[in-house]
């Protein structure tokens, strides 16, 4: 898992796995764009998944969790670019609702 | 991160990999038990039905506890089982073997993952290749095979009436730690469904600040409603080995609710619109009790304890024995009038702790099939290769005996067996010339005779040969007489190197064995007898203690101290007079009907100051072990009884010549003498 930083960005893009294996490396990122969104006040926030090519239960909670605290905060957050191998397996694990997916900002 | 000790982020993955490995050994026991009562027999439905619930729990496991090469050999085979569940193929008596030979392969590949043992790919391939080529339409003249999950929709033979419900998964939040993969469970369970009939649901049951949350943690509950034809204990075997049964919830829906639902789900998103994948035809006819369903059934009736624990209860219950035996030695010594309720409470603590005591060792007892049930395959294959017919008959499996002495009387077990097969059954041809039947009888018996466990191998085949064992012996310079007894003359086949086999084959006949039978027997309090008669056969008689935690023994005093002979080891006990007491080569030793004996003065071996140094002056106690005996001279015996085994190297250091100790009834620690050890003592000295 790496991430693509834009600075000012209102979009987090993850590339790679996004999996158990990675969740500590995951969490880091997570908890530091959170912070900087938050701190900036950001209205929305997308999670630009295109490039993530495996994911699994503990990576969609990260992600959920992520999204949920976002909203918390007053931001409008929501999971886009997921590509169609990627939205079975969020959809077999029971996410779809929680990354409630966007269009493109 | 993954540690080679299987630590990931602290959390010891070994405790939880346990399980799937005791469960996947089972599996592979029960599958390989079917197969071998099978002979070449064609399996019934629910034979073909066990056998494949085994291979697929372990499949199921292996893939959830993340052993994905196991899961290789055990996809191929389920299928195939498939097929001759569904009469899409015949069943040709080869297949018994391949499943074995599959079966070996699994179990090669868990010993991999449980004990880092090398594993062998280039078989894994070719079993997997067999099982391949079986399902080929040249080699059964039906449908390639197909991998079990490109099959499309449940038969309609199945069961038709298709049941829907709710299931809730609330998991352990360790979940994740352990490594346990989640998209397994939930994929699998989709697979279980009817096309388009999945749907799953997962929420957060708790919302922690992301920065304070341990990644590893999980707070997901899932909620999956589905329809399927699996029954209800197939859906709950999906859960195998990561659900407890608080943790799973099912709840059965009538279909109008399924309606609103699928009008619900269409308005879902469009980007992640469902896809689960085809389900698997032969799931829809698994509704006999699987794996799971049994582990749950089990669940009622027993727990799965760490081996380390029932240690610790048997050593707790050990000190309890002492602190009752040290408070029933402190009350003797009151007025029993005075203390009466005192002399009643004790007297039942007594009671209470014998039983408690009994109880306790119960735990550790296990049946000895655990052994037994390792012998029918190999007598099948050693009689193949021997080209002899055997008719082999286990009795008394159910007779329990101590973990420790079931993992060591294996071995001498398999020796003797091995032996039988070899040396006492003739060939069908060497059999009907002496007007027996052509298939030979080898049966192994357990039962338990009064404090001790007896394991009989007993054959129908030719018998020892008492001239040629004589013959044998003296050939070896091993001495002995034409006057010795049958039994004496059996006893010789136990000397080491010793075989009269005329030839070494690689079943038996290296005359390295029977020696490291007895020896290994002997080593765990056990005993080897035999009985053998020229053209009837022979059998053989293991026997062994109860258990070895506790130890019946004579205690003795020595100047001042207290000592433990093993009471298995005592012949009897005298006090010597004179005449008997001879000296040969500067040692003195004792006479015993027309027997010199060694004498083994223990106040010497131990450093003691001891009022009685001369032999006459005490008490000989005649002893036997590993073939040998003695005369161990003590100031006097103090009582018989039973003693708990403690470790001395545990608790202070290792003290030649003996096997641990115990504590008495007066809390003074004695020492449980080791005979062997107590023989090459006095040899040095």
């Amino acid at each position: 898992m790496s991430e693509i930083v834009f600075v000012n960005d209102n979009r987090i893009t993850f590339q790679g796995s996004c999996s158990r294996e990675e969740a500590a490396e995951l969490h880091r990122a997570l908890v530091c764009r959170l912070n900087e969104l938050v701190e900036r006040k950001a209205e929305q926030a997308e999670l630009d998944l295109r490039q993530v090519n495996q994911i699994d239960a503990c990576g969609c909670q990260l992600l959920a969790l992520f999204l949920e605290d976002l909203r918390r905060h007053g931001i409008t957050a929501a999971a886009c670019h997921l590509g169609p191998e990627l939205a079975g397996q969020i959809s077999l694990l029971g996410f779809s609702e929680t990354f409630s997916v966007l269009p493109p900002l | 991160m993954t540690t080679p000790n299987g630590e990931q982020d602290g959390i010891d993955l070994k405790r939880f990999n346990q399980v799937f490995f005791e469960e996947c050994a089972e599996n592979l026991a029960e599958m390989e038990q079917i197969l071998i009562a099978l002979g070449e027999c064609e399996p019934d439905h629910e034979q073909l039905n066990a056998i494949f619930r085994a291979a697929h729990s372990i499949k199921g496991g292996a893939g959830i506890f993340g052993f994905d090469d196991m899961t290789v050999v055990t996809h191929v085979m389920e299928s195939l089982l498939d097929l001759l569940r569904n009469h899409e193929i015949p069943f040709r008596p080869e297949m018994i073997d391949l499943f074995l030979e599959a079966g070996d392969a699994i179990s090669m590949q868990l010993a991999g993952h449980r004990e880092g043992k090398p594993v062998c790919q280039e078989a894994i391939g070719q079993v997997r290749a067999k099982l391949q080529q079986l399902a080929k339409p040249g080699a059964n003249g039906s449908g390639a095979l197909q991998p079990a999950t490109e099959q499309a929709l449940p038969r309609q033979d199945a069961s038709p009436l298709p049941v829907r419900c709710r299931l809730t998964f609330s998991p352990d939040p360790e979940i994740f730690h352990r490594g346990i993969r989640i998209e397994s469970i939930i994929s699998e369970l989709s697979e279980l469904a009817l096309e388009g009939e999945f749907h799953c649901r997962a929420y957060l049951a708790e919302t922690p600040e992301l920065e304070d949350l341990d990644p590893l943690r999980c707070v997901t509950r899932w909620e999956f409603t589905l329809a399927s034809l699996a029954g209800r204990e197939k859906l709950v075997e999906a859960f195998m080995f990561v659900a407890e049964e608080e943790q799973l919830q099912i709840e059965e829906l009538p279909w109008q609710e399924r309606r609103a639902e699928a009008a619900q789900d269409d308005g879902a998103p469009e980007a992640v619109a469902a896809a689960p994948p085809g389900r698997r035809a032969y799931d829809s006819n698994e509704l006999a009790t699987g794996a799971f369903g049994r582990r749950g059934a089990e669940a009622e009736s027993s727990i799965r304890v760490n081996v380390g624990k029932v240690d610790q209860l048997v050593n707790q219950v050990g000190e309890l024995l002492i602190t009752q035996a040290m408070l029933a030695q402190t009350a003797a010594g009151l007025d029993p009038i005075l203390h009466q309720a005192l002399q009643r409470g004790l007297a039942q603590l007594e009671r209470n702790t014998r039983d408690l005591q009994g109880s306790v060792m119960s735990i550790r007892l296990v049946p000895i099939s655990m052994v037994f049930s390792r012998f029918p395959r190999l007598v099948r294959e050693l009689a193949g290769k021997l080209g002899k017919q055997v008719e082999f008959r286990t009795t008394g499996e159910g007779t329990e005996l101590d973990r420790g002495l079931i993992e060591k009387i294996a071995d001498p077990l398999t020796h003797l067996v091995r032996n039988a097969l070899d040396h006492g059954l003739e060939t069908p041809q060497a059999r009907f010339a002496h007007g027996k039947e052509p298939a030979g009888t080898l049966q192994l018996r357990a039962s338990q005779v009064g404090g001790r466990i007896v394991i009989d191998v007993i054959d129908d085949g030719a018998g020892l040969n008492r001239g040629r064992i004589l013959a044998k012996a003296q050939e070896r310079g091993i001495p002995c007489s034409d006057s010795m007894t049958d039994d004496e003359v059996w006893q010789l086949i136990f000397v080491p190197g010793f075989s009269t086999a005329e030839e070494v084959t690689d079943v038996s006949g290296r005359g390295v064995g029977m020696d490291v039978v007895l020896k290994n027997v002997q080593s765990i309090g056990g005993r080897v007898q035999i009985a053998s008669e020229a053209g009837m056969g022979s059998r053989f008689t293991i026997s062994l203690p109860l258990t070895l935690a506790i130890l019946e023994g004579l205690t003795v005093a020595v100047g001042g101290e207290k000592f433990i002979i093993p009471i298995n080891v005592v012949i009897e006990s005298l006090q010597p007079k004179p005449d008997q007491l001879k000296t040969v080569n500067g040692r003195q030793v004792v006479q015993v009907r027309g027997e010199y004996l060694p004498i083994i003065r223990l106040h010497r071996m131990f450093n003691l100051e001891s009022q009685v140094t001369e032999p006459e002056l005490g008490i000989l106690v005649m002893v036997e072990g590993d073939g040998e005996r003695g005369a161990i001279l003590v100031d006097a015996l103090l009582d018989e009884q039973q003693v708990v085994v403690k470790s001395i190297e545990t608790n202070y250091r290792r003290v030649e010549g003996s096997a641990g100790a115990t504590i008495l009834g007066d809390g003074r620690v004695a020492l449980i003498l080791d005979l062997t050890e107590l023989f090459l003592m006095h040899k040095k000295l």
